[in-house]
C-alpha cells in the first residue's frame, strides 16, 4: 500500500472500508472475563510509510531523530523494536499515536469509527502516567466519561477490566498507594476499558523489578493472546523482546533508521536457554555493537545534545 | 497534648498579666482597656447586633471580591500557563502588578466607580486576583506533559483536557494562591474600610477611634483575629492537607 498523497502531507488516512464498526453499545459482561466484541476482521494492521521526522536544537542545528522508517505490523501481531536510548523510538511511538507529525510518510491505520480519530491506537508509558488525583477506579474510567458513557456501561466495562488485571479490590485506592507493577497493570487496564485494536507500550516494564516484570509478561502475553490486539512494543532491553514477541525490529540511532528484522517462531511460553534465541540475541547485540562503532567514529554524540 | 497544655498556659497567664497591669492604673483607661472592659464590649456590641452586622457586611464584600477574582484568576491562570506567548506577554505583566500593594488601586478604583460598594470590591478583587493568578500559572507550568499526553491519546479534547487534567493537576498550587489571595483580599478590604466605606469592620475600628473607645477598637480587632484565623487554620490548611494526602505529598 502506498500513499496517495506526495509524500510531504501530512495525515492520517481515514479508511472507507465496507464492514461494520465497532458496535460500543454492545457490551456484554456476562461472558467469559475477556469477552470482546470484534464484529469485523479489519481494524488491527498498522503501517508506517517513510515517516521521517527531524528536531531543531539550538537555534539552527537540525538532527534527524527518525529517516524513512517502513514498518508494517499485521493485525495481532505483537512487534517489538529494539534500540539504543535516544534512538528516536518513542518520537517514532508518539507519531504512530498521533501526539506528533511527521515531517514527512504516513501512519495507516484503520480508524475505529468517524470522528473517533486515532483511539484504536492507546499509548502506555514508562511511568505509567496516571492521575494522582483520581482514584484506581476513576482513572480507569477516564476515556469512557470523556466519551460520555451512560453510567452504568461505564461501570461495567471498568469492573471488568480492573477483573482482568487482577485489581478489582484496589478499585478505591489511589495511585500512590500502588506499586509499580500494579501502576502499570492499571495503566494497562486504562487503555484496554476502551478497546483499542493497536497497543503501543513504550518500555512499560523498565522501571519495573526483575520479579514483578515477569509477572507483567505473563500478563501481558495472557491478556494479547485472549484478545488478539496487535501490540507495538519498545524497549532497549532485548531479552524482554525475545520473551514476548513475534518479530523483533532494530533500530538504529543518529539517525534513528530500521536496520534489521528477527522473525520468531509463535511458540510459548519461551526460554532464553532456548538456543535459537540465544542465537537472534548474540546477534541483535552485535549489531547495537556495530552501532556504537559507528557513532564513535562520526564522532557524534548528538545523543547527548538532544536529550 | 503538651503542645496544647502550654499553650493554654501561655494563654491564660497573657491574660492575667494583661488584668493584673490594667488594675494597676498605670495608663489611663482610654489607653489601655481593661479585659473585663473590652469582653463587656464584645457582648453588648452583639447583642445590639451593630458587630454582627459589621461582620456580615465585611464578608459579603470580601464574599463577592474574592469569589469573582477566584473565577477569573483560575481561568486566566490555565489559559496563560498554556500559552508560551501568553505567559512571556500577560504573564510578565502579572508578575509586574504583583509588586503593587493592592490598596493602591483605591484610588483608581474610586474615580472609576465614585465612593461605593463598587469600588471597595474592586480593590479587594485586584488584591486577591494577581495571586491567583501567578499561582495556577505556576502550577499548570508544573504539570507534567506526560499527563497531557496521556489525555490527549485517551481521546481528551482542550475543554476536557481543562476540566479534567490541567484543573485538577494544578490544584495543589491553585489552593496556595488561593491562601495567600484570601489574606491579600482581607488586608485590602480592611484598609478600603478603614479609609471612607460605610458599614463593616473597617468601620467600627475607625468608630472606636473617633470616639475615644479604647474598648471598641480591642474588641473589633479581637474580631478580626477570629475570623482570619478561622478561614486561614481552618479552612485554607484544611483544604491544602486534603489536596495534599490525596496527590500523595503527604501520608
Amino acid at each position: 500500500m502506498t500513499s496517495p498523497s506526495n509524500g510531504l502531507e501530512i495525515e492520517l488516512v481515514v479508511q472507507e472500508m465496507p464492514h461494520n464498526i465497532y458496535d460500543l453499545n454492545d457490551i456484554s459482561v456476562t461472558q467469559d472475563k475477556i469477552c470482546l466484541n470484534r464484529k469485523s476482521g479489519y481494524g488491527g494492521k498498522l503501517i508506517i510509510d517513510k515517516v521521517s521526522k527531524a528536531y531543531q536544537i539550538r537555534g539552527d542545528k537540525l538532527v534527524q531523530v527518525i529517516e524513512d522508517i517502513d514498518i508494517e505490523i499485521e493485525e495481532g501481531e505483537f512487534v517489538s523494536l529494539v534500540g539504543p536510548s535516544g534512538c528516536g523510538k518513542s518520537t517514532l511511538l508518539n507519531i504512530i499515536a498521533g501526539l506528533e507529525k511527521p515531517d514527512s510518510g504516513v501512519v495507516w491505520s484503520n480508524i475505529r469509527a468517524k470522528g473517533c480519530k486515532d483511539h484504536n491506537r492507546l499509548l502506555i508509558f514508562q511511568e505509567a502516567a496516571l492521575f494522582p488525583w483520581l482514584t484506581v477506579y476513576e482513572n480507569v474510567a477516564y476515556g469512557l466519561r470523556i466519551r460520555k458513557y451512560p453510567k452504568e456501561q461505564c461501570n461495567q466495562l471498568v469492573i471488568k477490566y480492573l477483573e482482568l488485571v487482577n485489581l478489582l479490590n484496589f478499585k478505591e485506592s489511589y495511585i500512590h498507594q500502588l506499586s509499580g507493577g500494579m501502576k502499570q497493570r492499571v495503566a494497562l487496564a486504562r487503555a484496554l476499558v476502551l478497546e483499542p485494536e493497536i497497543l503501543l507500550m513504550d518500555e512499560p516494564f523498565a522501571a519495573l523489578d526483575i520479579k514483578t516484570r515477569k509477572d507483567m509478561y505473563q500478563l501481558l502475553l495472557n491478556i494479547w493472546q485472549a484478545t488478539k490486539k496487535t501490540i507495538l512494543f519498545i524497549t532497549h532491553n532485548v531479552e524482554e523482546a525475545l520473551i514476548l514477541s513475534n518479530r523483533i525490529l532494530v533500530m538504529n540511532s543518529h539517525p534513528g533508521v530500521i536496520k534489521s528484522e528477527h522473525k520468531l517462531n509463535g511458540q510459548y511460553p519461551r526460554s532464553l536457554e532456548d538456543e535459537n534465541l540465544q542465537e537472534i540475541k548474540k546477534r541483535i547485540l552485535q549489531e547495537f555493537i556495530d552501532d556504537l562503532n559507528i557513532d564513535v567514529e562520526q564522532g557524534g554524540n548528538v545523543n547527548e545534545e538532544v536529550n | 497534648m503538651k503542645k496544647l497544655t502550654n499553650r493554654y498556659l501561655f494563654f491564660t497567664s497573657l491574660l492575667l498579666v494583661w488584668i493584673i497591669v490594667a488594675q494597676a492604673k498605670i495608663w489611663p483607661e482610654y489607653l489601655f482597656p481593661s479585659p473585663i472592659g473590652v469582653g463587656e464590649r464584645l457582648i453588648d456590641g452583639f447583642k445590639d447586633r451593630s458587630f454582627i452586622i459589621g461582620t456580615l457586611a465585611s464578608l459579603r464584600r470580601i464574599g463577592i471580591g474574592y469569589g469573582i477574582s477566584m473565577l477569573i484568576g483560575i481561568t486566566m491562570g490555565i489559559i496563560i500557563g498554556r500559552n508560551n506567548y501568553l505567559n512571556e506577554t500577560l504573564g510578565s505583566l502579572i508578575t509586574g502588578l504583583q509588586t503593587l500593594p493592592s490598596i493602591c488601586w483605591l484610588p483608581l478604583s474610586i474615580l472609576w466607580f465614585g465612593l461605593n460598594e463598587k469600588a471597595i470590591i474592586f480593590v479587594i478583587l485586584m488584591g486577591a486576583l494577581l495571586a491567583i493568578t501567578t499561582a495556577t500559572i505556576a502550577g499548570v507550568k508544573n504539570i507534567s506533559p506526560i499527563y497531557i499526553k496521556a489525555g490527549k491519546n485517551m481521546g481528551a479534547k482542550e475543554f476536557d483536557l481543562f476540566r479534567t487534567i490541567l484543573l485538577p493537576a494544578s490544584l495543589p498550587n491553585i489552593i496556595t494562591g488561593l491562601k495567600q489571595g484570601w489574606s491579600f483580599a482581607w488586608r485590602a478590604l480592611m484598609a478600603g474600610e478603614l479609609l471612607y466605606v460605610n458599614l463593616g469592620l473597617g468601620q467600627l475600628l475607625m468608630m472606636g477611634r473617633e470616639l475615644n473607645d479604647m474598648n471598641q477598637v480591642i474588641a473589633v480587632m479581637l474580631i478580626l483575629i477570629f475570623i482570619g484565623l478561622t478561614f486561614d487554620r481552618l479552612l485554607f490548611a484544611k483544604l491544602e492537607r486534603a489536596v495534599r494526602k490525596r496527590w500523595g505529598y503527604e501520608a
